[in-house]
């Protein structure tokens, strides 16, 4: 079985999409909808590597970020943030520095490069 | 009906639904794209049929308000070619997923609607989520009913979802942003083959038949990649245009006249769901024009489309989507592709 990923998006066909990439090279996959939902998945079982959306209802993935980061159990989980924070769009509630402030290994603007997110989660977890 | 567990549950309140029909080989979803793309009004929803097997070509549409409307409705009332057009001003959409192309979760949709005897104007389907088209009035009756049926993770009841969900709801169905893109970039294609595209046509009350008839399809073990319904607010009939696998063809035919005895349905295969895959497409203006002019422009016929969530499906004939994909090609940009 290969490494354990945690997609964490509120939008489903983001994480169907984001699964299937995955999927095929050779990752075990688990889903979550929101940060609440992904912040139980990680309690039960401890992912090899997070993959976290920003904008969640309920918990959004900047303070999901930060108190994983801050908890000795999941301080070493990698995570990647995934968002469309980026620069492609302008200004949001959500800022850009706010992403990079994080201690999330590596921030990727949506749409992702497929081949960008592959090989930072085969950096990240090898 | 024992409970499904399921991912989640998404909505959206107080949104505006158009249903047009007109003669078959009329350029309806053309018309309808364009005009909302040159307004520069987002899609949430949009679900077309070339040919609902009577001769009609159906499109539906959701979006933020009657308004956003008014200039397809303004060109349909000066033309002969659209048979109807006609607005919904107060509808929500609920969408659950994941559904994993299980007919039985769309099924029980179905079902819990007909028994709690409420009339949705349509249905949409996108790779992950069913997505639901109900007048706001019939809103609270059926979250209960699907909360009833259905477990969700988030929130174990409807009552849970107001307390907790809903604001956070509202909140993110603002748009904030948009993406400005002279090329509209995707994740990317995917898309299966080997399936046959249905068409039905039944009156309301069968609508709970219809239920049933699905989920033995996935009792029996089928796949549904596609799904849209569409139902004039105004009528007593509901159109069904749904894929299933084309190898057990005369399983699928026995199963709908158990349920459905007497009733028409009219299969046409094989053909393909071409599956484009987002980001944010209910939040951004022209891409289902995009899609669909691009298809037109390379000669590749849509028999039906379902714009829903984050992605667009699309039916169209035969077992090779390649060319749509080299068509599609040049208007979207897959990642990883070549660089503006």
């Amino acid at each position: 079985m290969g490494k354990y990923v945690l997609i964490v998006d509120d939008d489903p066909d983001m994480v169907e999409t984001v699964g299937m990439m995955l999927e095929s090279k050779g990752y075990e996959v688990g889903k979550a909808y929101d940060g609440i939902e992904g912040e139980e998945s990680i309690r039960k079982r401890r992912p090899d590597l997070l993959v976290l959306d920003v904008m969640m209802p309920r918990k959004n993935g900047y303070v999901l970020c930060a108190e994983l980061k801050k908890n000795k159990a999941t301080k070493g989980i990698p995570i990647i943030l995934l968002t469309a924070v980026g620069e492609a769009v302008p200004a949001t509630t959500y800022s850009h520095a706010d992403g990079m402030a994080t201690e999330a290994e590596d921030y990727i603007p949506k749409p992702v490069d497929a081949q960008v997110l592959i090989e930072s989660i085969e950096r990240l977890v090898d | 009906m024992s409970e499904i567990r399921l991912g989640g549950i998404k909505v959206i309140e107080k949104r505006a639904y158009l249903y047009s029909s007109c003669r078959r080989g009329t350029d309806l979803l053309g018309n309808i794209c364009s005009t909302l793309a040159a307004g520069r009004i987002n899609l949430g929803l949009l679900t077309h049929v070339a040919d609902n097997g009577l001769g009609e070509s159906i499109t539906a549409a959701s979006a933020k308000s009657a308004p956003s409307f008014s200039g397809y409705m303004l060109g349909a009332a000066g033309s002969d070619k659209c048979k109807t057009a006609e607005i919904a001003s107060d509808i929500s959409r609920i969408s659950i997923f994941p559904h994993n192309q299980r007919p039985e979760i769309t099924g029980s949709v179905i079902k819990i609607l007909g028994a709690a005897a409420i009339k949705p104007y349509g249905f949409g389907s996108s790779p992950s989520a069913v997505t639901v088209v109900i007048s706001s009035s019939d809103f609270e009756t059926a979250m209960e009913r699907l909360f009833n049926s259905f477990a969700f993770p988030a929130c174990g009841s409807y009552s849970e979802w107001q307390a907790v969900c809903r604001m956070d709801e509202h909140q993110l169905s603002e748009v904030k942003c948009s993406y400005s893109e002279q090329i509209i970039t995707i994740y990317g294609f995917t898309r299966q083959t080997g399936l046959d595209l249905w068409n039905v046509s039944l009156p309301i009350e069968y609508m709970s038949g219809f239920g049933a008839f699905l989920s033995e399809m996935g009792e029996l073990g089928f796949k549904l990649p596609f799904l849209i319904s569409n139902s004039a607010p105004g009528a007593g009939g509901i159109h069904f245009s749904f894929a299933l696998g084309e190898e057990r063809r005369d399983r699928v035919g026995q199963v709908f006249n158990k349920h459905l005895p007497g009733r028409d349905s009219f299969c046409r295969g094989p053909v393909s769901v071409l599956f484009l895959h987002g980001p944010h497409f209910g939040d951004r203006y022209g891409i289902a024009d995009a899609f669909v002019t691009a298809l037109r422009n390379g000669g590749i016929p849509i028999l039906a489309l379902s714009c829903a969530v984050s992605s667009i499906s699309a039916v169209i004939a035969g077992n090779d989507p390649d060319k749509a994909i080299e068509v599609l090609n040049t208007r979207f940009q897959t990642p990883g592709g070549d660089r503006r």
